[in-house]
């Protein structure tokens, strides 16, 4: 292949890229789509109400309505230095008067516990409407049960209930830690990672993983890896298969090829194809990580790392990311180039559908090889099917990026099924560049997939049809 | 310089669409190819291009194997294409990028031809009463022969060296064919090549010094065209008379080409049958009492190009429809 084959391409890139973004419906769908982004964060956090490492600031009480608090320990915590006053730390509650409630167990006649003492307490806050209870027990569906209980008519302020329970729960994890009397190292430890590994041991006394595979999260992070790319290739092909089928159709064709080679056209308009893509799915993630910090400024929660396994990307070291980009873009060059293919065989944009069908076909046979591949990776990553998907140039585009992402199986794999992306790249460009000489001046009878052979074969031995 | 095309042939299968074509252009000035529709004409023309590959022979510029894609040409296609949905502005600045023609360049050059073509309404329109700037035009919002304006634009925003017009009038309303009749005359006057394609014989005519007559991919007439004429000799004679002549016509053995309501086109031998057929009437007119012969038109001349060219393909014309199916087949 030439060099001349390939000038032109980056006016054709410019060209193709410029026109796609000042298209008006494209336009509107990114914008549909960078507003999603944006607001999916605090909506969603909005929705689930997730309050977990609220700050003190945030409840924002300046005057407390409490004034007296009954604390019913069942458990006996207390006793055992569990502080159940903790609240009379903070400055807003400090001028509230504690009365401890003496609990002592009752069993009736029929065996059941005696909630006599409650009851006598609820009636008494009842007539005190700046008055709570703090009630200490255990619940046999969600174990340890801290209850800040107020009468229905209360005065108290349903935001200082929350604060108290949340610097109840709070000492309570710390109470736990203390009364096993362990050290601060050791309580740390209890905070670390840990993953079980089975070990088998080899002649040489080393011990090899028995089976090495990956964990259900991590198996989730590479299918919506493989999801978000199936996107990528469907849109960026499709792109490029309209953009080379309306050229032809609307006769463009004619005038461009006086300049160009029907190769640099067809490289300009895949490459514009995969940066328009990538841009656009670079914006949306940007302005998702933005919104999630601007989100946790709010709310002072980190809404996507407490929906995301803790640890999963410890693996996304720089040659794994530079592996897993170029995956993406060798993959989506190679259905860009397929795309191209298809969109030469349109003789009219109504042929659109049908000439796309070996584009559909490749996509789907790729994503599904991928998304087998990694469901077996559940089990273990020495599979056949996980070996094949990775080195079958249709799947690896799909696979590929995400395994790289979550640093799953030897590195050798990765790198090689990189290479077998990117020689295949290379010939498809080859053969491409045959194969459109021909297809993009045909305007003869349409083209079934198996006249495609046909001009493999005349492509391959340098004739024209 | 010269412009020379040696033995060029293309097959589609078993089909010669292309058949030993040759042509050669010593100085600048225009060519026409023609024939029939399927004749090979846009085959040779996408040839000479490089847009497809031949099966043999040479296109040669100044002595060497020509390189479109490094020349400098402009090229009117016969199927006109425009992107329909995408302002016409970008396409143009998008053509000369194509053609090495850099923007602000290219932006003056827009602004030349869309004045020279009176296009301005659509590429500069005025401001409106707000001082704002319409949005561009789509090539969809122009009308056929405004979309046509716009393609001649783009085969001469690089100032080609080397142009070639297929079917450039065709579709135009009198007065825009004149435009371009213009400015295709202002491009000879600069000493370019052109090669034109056309079904409009008497355009050919008037623009063309050499021809290629093209049947089913073979040539049948090449040639300078004003001695082709000269060959044919003058045999077309048109009597316009006021009476009534077919008998004389007929007893003077001559077949006639063509009736028209009040004129008669007659093929003859030469100027010396003319002659005794003129002389005929005139005595008609004068010793046969009560027959009153005025005659109004006597014109003896040579085949023009539209008859040439019937003579020559005109039998096959069905034959070639058919060629043209097969070929695109």
């Amino acid at each position: 292949m030439k060099k001349s084959e390939f000038r032109g391409w980056t006016d054709v890139f410019r060209f193709t890229l410029v026109e796609t973004w000042k298209n008006r419906s494209f336009l509107i769908f990114m914008i549909i789509m960078w507003v999603i982004c944006f607001f999916a964060v605090p909506v969603l956090s909005l929705l689930t109400g997730d309050k977990k490492g609220k700050g003190d600031e945030e409840y924002n009480i300046e005057n407390a309505t409490l004034q007296k608090v009954y604390i019913l320990d069942e458990l006996g915590f207390t006793d055992a230095g569990f502080r159940s006053d903790i609240f009379k730390e903070k400055e807003v509650f400090k001028d509230v008067e504690v009365e401890r409630v003496l609990y002592v167990a009752i069993l009736n006649l029929e065996g059941e516990k005696d909630e006599k003492t409650y009851k006598d307490l609820c009636e008494k806050v009842n007539k005190e409407p700046n008055s709570a209870i703090i009630h200490i027990y255990a619940d046999l569906t969600s174990g340890v049960a801290f209850d800040v209980v107020t009468a229905i008519e209360s005065k108290v302020k349903d935001k200082e209930c929350d604060y108290i329970g949340s610097l109840l729960v709070k000492e309570f994890d710390e109470f736990k830690y203390k009364i096993t009397e362990m050290g601060e190292e050791q309580i740390a430890a209890l905070d670390y990672k840990y993953e079980v590994v089975s070990l088998m041991e080899q002649d040489d006394g080393t011990f090899i993983s028995e089976k090495p595979h990956i964990s259900e999260a991590k198996y989730w992070v590479v299918y919506a890896i493989l999801f978000v790319i199936m996107m990528i290739v469907t849109t960026s092909s499709s792109q490029v298969a309209t953009a080379v089928a309306m050229d032809k159709s609307t006769k463009v064709m004619e005038y461009l090829l006086t300049s160009i080679r029907p190769m640099a056209l067809v490289f300009g308009k895949v490459v514009a194809s995969v940066v328009s893509t990538v841009l656009q799915l670079s914006v949306s993630l940007i302005l998702a990580f933005v919104s999630n910090i601007l989100t946790k400024q709010f709310t002072g929660s980190d809404y996507l790392k407490t929906k995301l396994p803790e640890g999963i990307l410890s693996n996304l070291t720089l040659p794994n990311l530079l592996i897993a980009l170029v995956g993406v873009a060798c993959g989506v060059m190679f259905y860009g180039f397929v795309a191209g293919l298809c969109g030469a065989m349109v003789r009219k944009m109504e042929e659109m559908q049908e000439s796309m069908s070996l584009l559909v076909i490749l996509t789907i046979i790729g994503a599904y090889l991928g998304m087998f591949a990694s469901m077996t990776m559940q089990k273990s990553l020495t599979n056949p099917l996980f070996y094949a998907a990775m080195f079958i140039p249709l799947s690896a585009p799909f696979l590929l990026p995400g395994v790289c992402v979550i640093g799953a199986g030897p590195l050798w794999i990765r790198l090689a099924s990189l290479a077998i992306l990117i020689v295949l790249d290379v010939i498809i460009l080859f053969v491409s560049a045959r194969v459109y000489e021909i297809l993009i001046m045909y305007n003869g009878n349409k083209i079934k997939l198996k006249d495609l052979g046909k001009f493999l074969k005349q492509a391959k031995g340098g004739k024209t049809a | 310089m010269s412009f020379e095309v040696r033995n060029l042939v293309k097959s589609y299968g078993d089909k010669v669409v292309v058949d030993h074509l040759n042509l050669k252009m010593d100085r600048p000035g225009v060519y026409a190819l023609l024939g029939t529709n399927g004749a090979g004409k846009t085959t040779s023309i996408r040839m000479i291009l490089g847009m497809l590959q031949k099966d043999s022979g040479d296109v040669l510029f100044d002595g060497k194997e020509m390189q479109p894609k490094q020349m400098n040409i402009g090229y009117l296609a016969e199927e006109r294409g425009l992107y329909p949905k995408y302002p016409i502005i970008d396409q143009l600045l998008y053509f000369a990028r194509l053609k090495g023609v850099k923007r602000s360049e290219a932006m003056k050059r827009i602004k030349h031809w869309s004045t020279r073509l009176e296009l301005d309404e659509y590429l500069f329109p005025p401001k409106n009463s707000k001082g704002k700037a319409p949005k561009p035009k789509l090539a969809d919002q122009l009308s056929k022969g405004n979309q046509q304006k716009v393609q001649l634009m783009a085969a001469l925003i690089s100032d080609p060296e080397f142009l070639i017009l297929d079917e450039p009038m065709s579709g135009l309303d009198p007065v825009n064919t004149d435009l371009f009749k213009e400015v295709i005359r202002e491009e000879i006057a600069k000493d370019k090549y052109v090669i034109m394609s056309s079904h409009q014989m008497p355009t050919v005519e008037e623009f063309c010094t050499d021809i290629t007559i093209l049947d089913h991919g073979k040539t049948v007439l090449q040639g300078n065209l004003d001695e082709i004429k000269k060959s044919y000799g003058r045999v077309n004679l048109f009597v316009k008379c006021e009476g009534e002549i077919e008998d004389l016509i007929a007893a003077a053995g001559l077949p006639i080409v063509e009736k028209l309501p009040s004129e008669y086109h007659i093929r003859v031998t030469g100027e010396e049958q003319a002659m005794q057929f003129l002389r005929t009437l005139i005595d008609t007119n004068n010793s046969v009492i009560g027959r009153k012969i005025t005659i109004i038109r006597f014109e003896l001349r040579e085949p023009s190009l539209h008859e040439i060219f019937v003579e020559k393909v005109g039998g096959n014309t069905v034959a070639e429809e058919e060629g043209a199916n097969n070929e695109k087949e």
